[in-house]
């Protein structure tokens, strides 16, 4: 999807990451936008509210993050392809929505520019910290989408496939980015042609069941006809509240879960640099891939067989890909803006012992840190 | 003077430009940044800042590269904006990295370093008088900057203006980048 | 239920959950023919309501759209659903604990934004469906789960509350006025921007049984005999005043 960027002739375009979500939204299709301000999210929010003016869009400041995920959600079953953006406490805040959205297969795209927490902790200081808050942030068992993109160009790239995997699967998509990221300026190319996912209005089946396990029904929108019932409690495929049936809750739930779980293929992104021989490797996501990325190419100068597995999907969690690097590695080193989130995860499924290099002090993790770490500790 | 020019052969350059929250820190490294975009560079820009609107140490990072550009923040500044004695004391001073030092002496009071290219550029006094605010010192610093490294060209640097700032202070912003380039001379001559 | 209103329920309704004795069977009714009136199209209504016992008056019972939605955030999810869909006449149904205490700040920014929603409040002054604790609406003194012997807290004054925030019709009418409940409604339903019922609607099961009230009769009467005007109301002191309810239009 994006365009294969030669390195010598480097867009004509500067651009802020979190306006790159706006301008990547608005042309994948976005047409509703619900939020309320939070550093270090709100020039998402700012820039998109003029675009949707411009595009016969709406735009809604609410009166708080809770209702800003209520609206957004409204927003979607009446046929929008519907967005917010916020940071840790307004994430937080928005957690029983978004559990509602996954129960109700409601497509959505939220923005979560992290920032150091918890609670307010630094507003203007960058962090990973929502890792499991991303995956487990709501109540009962559910298993999202997650994207992390590490460059202004993968905020644009990404925020359009959020919503194209969002709008395929009727699930709400993270976009999982960070101060860093949302808030530099870096070179974009801004392309207008490329696949657009709408969900499936008419056809046949229930609006909430499917025949097949991990299937995606059908979502007409309020106003087609449908006679919709919508409703966070639980339902059968038709959309009848059914709240002492065992049978029901356990086949929705299970048929929620695998389509996520069944299509990790679809989903997952990953990339790899300096696999193919490598002896370690650090495995990185967002702003502390491009640390890795510097550090590995450094370490290969001094010789040292390095390599990165750099994950474009923090969740479903890239589970085949860290097994076969564990495979072949002695070391896996996951450096991180929180204190071992991802590296917890990656253990259950390296057979390398994993290291984790944390940093917690509201700044980027340095490649001379993640060398002097190779270092001391694995030479 | 031009020993200082770009003369790095990686073809990456590093930029702190460092002062206080609301001194136009970060409209300096994005006119740089857009100007080295307009040059056909490489570029990534950000900046460091607490929560409040004015005061506190703010940071702008502008990196310019000839390749795509693996770790976007300044590591080892090669070239120094320095706006505040603070950020002056901390970075020109304390760490000692940069080679190139453009400093405004309505702030700052340099030392003598040795090895470092310290050009002092009147900008907030020069702003002031030829314009009536200090808001113009921003572009004063910024051309002395590209005068003393030739990071980017003033033709860039107008391309940068008139793609982020004001046509109405079109024709001043030109003459705020035509005076720092001279006072950066004039700087160079007496060095 | 007469049967001109079978056209606006559900297919394949097994009955409601209501206890006997509920007010929402006749505040269903209500709204339905208040709805009949206005003359809008089926596919063109979206009835959105939040968690209690009154978010299931519309959900699953009346076979328009319906959004059955989470504790409180009812106006907030009617909001972005009027807005991204201009041309769906939204009406929100939820329980007084529901929009005024949990969901409070929702309300009083849409009737502030004067957003185009008709929200009806069915107020029973009391938590029902969780075992009768004590709500926002609660009068002094009436007895609770949680205040057994007695609530000590002013309830709010709904309509005065929606009012001063900016709505551009309210009401409030008992259940046990239906004529004049519909009218009510009705004229919420014609009037643009963001309009309010509170449809005093009460709760047998959950207040009547704690408050002397079990017998149906004797608290439908009580109801009734506690309905003043809204000018009888301004003239009681504030103690009098809360035990009543001040009834009929107060935006229009």
């Amino acid at each position: 999807m994006p365009p294969s960027v030669d390195p010598k002739k480097p867009p004509q375009t500067l651009m802020q990451g979190n306006v790159a979500v706006a301008e990547a939204a608005i042309r994948v299709g976005c047409r509703f936008f619900g939020g309320y301000p939070i550093t270090p999210s709100s020039e998402v929010m700012m820039r998109i509210a003029q675009l949707l003016r411009e595009n016969n869009g709406t735009f809604i400041q609410m009166e708080d993050e809770i209702a800003s995920i209520c609206a957004v959600i409204g927003a979607s079953w009446s046929g929008a392809k519907a967005m917010t953006a916020t940071s840790g406490p307004g994430f937080s805040l928005m957690q029983e929505g978004l559990g509602y959205a996954y129960f109700t297969e409601t497509p959505l795209v939220l923005v979560d520019v992290q920032r150091a927490g918890p609670a307010t902790g630094q507003a203007t200081h960058v962090a990973q910290g929502d890792v499991m808050q991303f995956k487990y942030g709501s109540h009962g068992d559910y298993y999202p989408i997650a994207l992390a993109p590490w460059s202004v160009q993968e905020l644009y790239d990404l925020t359009i496939r959020s919503f194209n995997l969002a709008e395929k699967y009727r699930v709400p998509v993270f976009l999982a980015t960070d101060e860093a990221i949302g808030h530099a300026r870096e070179n974009i190319e801004i392309y207008e042609e490329f696949e657009i996912v709408d969900r499936v209005r008419e056809g046949e089946g229930m609006p909430f069941g499917h025949d097949a396990p991990d299937g995606v029904p059908v979502m007409p929108a309020f106003g087609d006809g449908a006679s919709l019932m919508v409703t966070g409690s639980t339902h059968n495929p038709q959309g009848f509240r059914k709240v002492d049936d065992p049978d029901v809750h356990n086949n929705l739930v299970t048929r929620l879960m695998r389509k996520t779980m069944d299509h990790v293929d679809d989903i997952v992104e990953t990339e790899e640099y300096f696999l193919d021989d490598a002896e370690i490797a650090f495995f990185a996501f967002g702003i502390s891939a491009r640390t890795a990325v510097a550090a590995v190419r450094r370490l290969r100068e001094k010789g040292v067989k390095a390599g990165l597995l750099r994950t474009r999907t923090l969740w479903p969690f890239p589970e085949k890909q860290i097994t076969e690097v564990g495979k072949q590695v002695r070391a896996l080193i996951v450096p991180e803006l929180n204190k071992g989130m991802m590296a917890s995860v990656a253990r259950g499924y390296s057979q390398a012992p994993v290291h984790q290099i944390n940093k917690t002090n509201g700044y980027v993790l340095e490649p001379e840190e993640l060398i002097e770490y190779v270092e001391e500790e694995l030479s | 003077m031009t020993d200082q020019k770009k003369t790095q052969s990686n073809g990456k350059y590093q930029v702190l430009i460092a002062g206080e929250a609301g001194q136009g820190v970060i409209i300096q490294g994005i006119i740089l940044a857009e100007s080295a975009v307009a040059s056909g560079a490489w570029v990534t820009q950000s900046a460091r800042y607490g929560a409040a609107m004015r005061g506190g140490v703010a940071t702008s990072d502008v990196v310019i590269s000839n390749q795509p550009i693996d770790f976007p923040e300044v590591e080892k500044p090669d070239y120094m904006i320095a706006i505040s004695q603070l950020t002056y004391d901390k970075f020109a001073v304390g760490k000692r990295e940069a080679r190139v030092v453009v400093y405004d002496p309505f702030f700052v009071k340099p030392v003598e370093l040795e090895g470092v290219t310290q050009v002092g550029v009147a900008a907030t006094d020069t702003a002031i008088k030829v314009f009536g605010g200090a808001q113009a010192s921003n572009l004063i610093m910024l051309a002395g900057l590209a005068e003393v490294t030739g990071l980017v060209s003033t033709k860039d640097m107008i391309e940068a203006i008139d793609r982020n700032l004001s046509k109405k202070f079109r024709e001043n912003n030109i003459r705020a980048l035509e005076i720092g380039k001279e006072m950066a001379q004039e700087a160079g001559k007496g060095a | 239920m007469s049967r001109a209103m079978e056209k606006y329920l559900r297919e394949g309704l097994a009955g409601t959950a209501f206890c006997p004795g509920c007010g929402h069977g006749i505040l269903l009714g209500a709204v339905l023919r208040a709805v009949d009136r206005i003359g809008v199209k089926k596919e063109d209504l979206l009835f959105v309501s939040g968690i209690g016992c009154a978010a299931w008056i519309p959900s699953p019972n009346i076979g328009t759209d319906t959004l059955h939605t989470l504790h409180g955030r009812a106006v907030a999810f009617a909001t972005g659903a009027k807005l991204a869909n201009p041309k769906l006449k939204t009406i929100v149904v939820s329980g007084d604990g529901d929009l005024t205490s949990i969901g409070g700040n929702h309300l009083i920014h849409a009737a502030r934004r004067n957003v185009d929603l008709t929200v009806i409040c069915a107020d029973n002054q009391i938590y029902g469906m969780t075992g009768g604790q004590t709500a926002s609406t609660t009068p002094v003194g009436a007895k609770s789960s949680t205040d057994p012997g007695g609530n000590i807290y002013r309830p709010f004054d709904l309509c005065k509350l929606v009012s001063a925030a900016g709505a551009r019709y309210t009401a409030r009418y008992p259940v046990t006025q239906p004529r004049k409940l519909i009218d009510a409604i009705e004229k919420a339903l014609r009037q643009d921007g963001f309009t309010f019922v509170d449809a005093v609607s009460p709760c047998p099961t959950q207040f009547g049984r704690r408050n002397q009230m079990a017998n149906l009769k004797k608290l439908y009467s009580t109801v009734e005999s506690l309905c003043v005007t809204p000018a009888e109301a301004e003239a009681m002191d504030e103690e009098t005043r809360l035990h009543h309810f001040a009834i009929g239009e107060f935006v229009a």
